[in-house]
């Protein structure tokens, strides 16, 4: 499955965005391994940093670009479609087309890859009578 | 689509055209991204100007379909100054668009002829001396 920015956008709620986006890895599966400065090398290069600067602009720096959640902490910015050591020593444009790339947080990043709904950003609740007692 | 410079704008930023209370705010924004551009060499050479929603883009590009740029960096300068957004991560990356935009208008205008021959410096012969001979 390729996701992309295209059909991200079609999809309104933050829930219906993070569905599309689940990738459920396990915790500890190696990604990058020992080829991980690989992947830091590519994320100091000036193309990143110029692509980057586009896609949180185009999402308005929100969560999964969805209006009303502004990213004010640790800004991520998601490969939809997890990259690869070969992807990058190919140099793949995908790996910096926007199409492919989203504005997310460090906690939405890592619910996307371990599928935990449980680190999304929670909803505000309605305030009741009495709620602020402490017993 | 409107092609009226104010109203545009207007609709980028999320506020409806009936809405005229930021008028001059928005105005006086827009006027000020069009003196930077007739610095860079875009645009009419005596500088450009709004007043209201009459004046439209085609006034300023002159049919000059490579200078669409100039409306998103008109956008962008009034987004920033007049509706910045809260966090800082987004007003770095509108002011590097900001930036990137600048500078590929100046490569297009830089890449064409200059348009007026009478705003050249005038060319100076150069003196030559004999030695009172």
């Amino acid at each position: 499955m390729i996701r992309t920015y295209t059909e991200l956008s079609r999809l309104n709620s933050f829930e219906d965005r993070f569905k599309y986006l689940v990738l459920r890895g396990e915790i500890g599966a190696a990604t990058f391994g020992f080829d991980r400065y690989i992947n830091q090398q590519f994320y100091v290069s000036a193309q990143w940093k110029h692509i980057r600067h586009h896609v949180i602009a185009r999402d308005n720096g929100c969560d999964l670009g969805v209006q009303g959640f502004d990213i004010y902490h640790r800004l991520v910015i998601h490969h939809m479609n997890p990259m690869t050591v070969e992807d990058i020593s190919h140099g793949e444009s995908r790996i910096i087309d926007p199409e492919y790339l989203i504005t997310t947080t460090h906690r939405t990043h890592n619910a996307i890859h371990f599928g935990n709904e449980k680190l999304l950003p929670q909803a505000l609740r309605d305030r009741k009578r009495g709620d602020t007692k402490l017993w | 689509m409107t092609d009226s410079i104010l109203l545009s704008t207007k609709k980028i930023l999320g506020i409806d055209a009936d809405y005229t209370a930021f008028d001059i705010d928005i105005i006086t924004h827009i006027n000020s991204a069009f003196s930077t551009l007739t610095e860079l060499g875009i645009g009419p050479v005596n500088g450009f100007m709004i007043l209201d929603e009459l004046t439209t883009w085609d006034q300023f590009l002159q049919y000059d379909a490579r200078m669409n740029a100039v409306k998103t960096y008109v956008y962008l300068r009034v987004r920033l100054l007049f509706d910045p957004p809260m966090t800082s991560y987004l007003i770095t990356s509108l002011d590097e668009q900001r930036k990137e935009l600048e500078w590929r208008l100046n490569v297009i205008r830089e890449g064409d002829e200059y348009p007026l021959d009478e705003l050249r410096p005038p060319v100076v012969e150069p003196l030559a001396f004999n030695g009172g001979l």
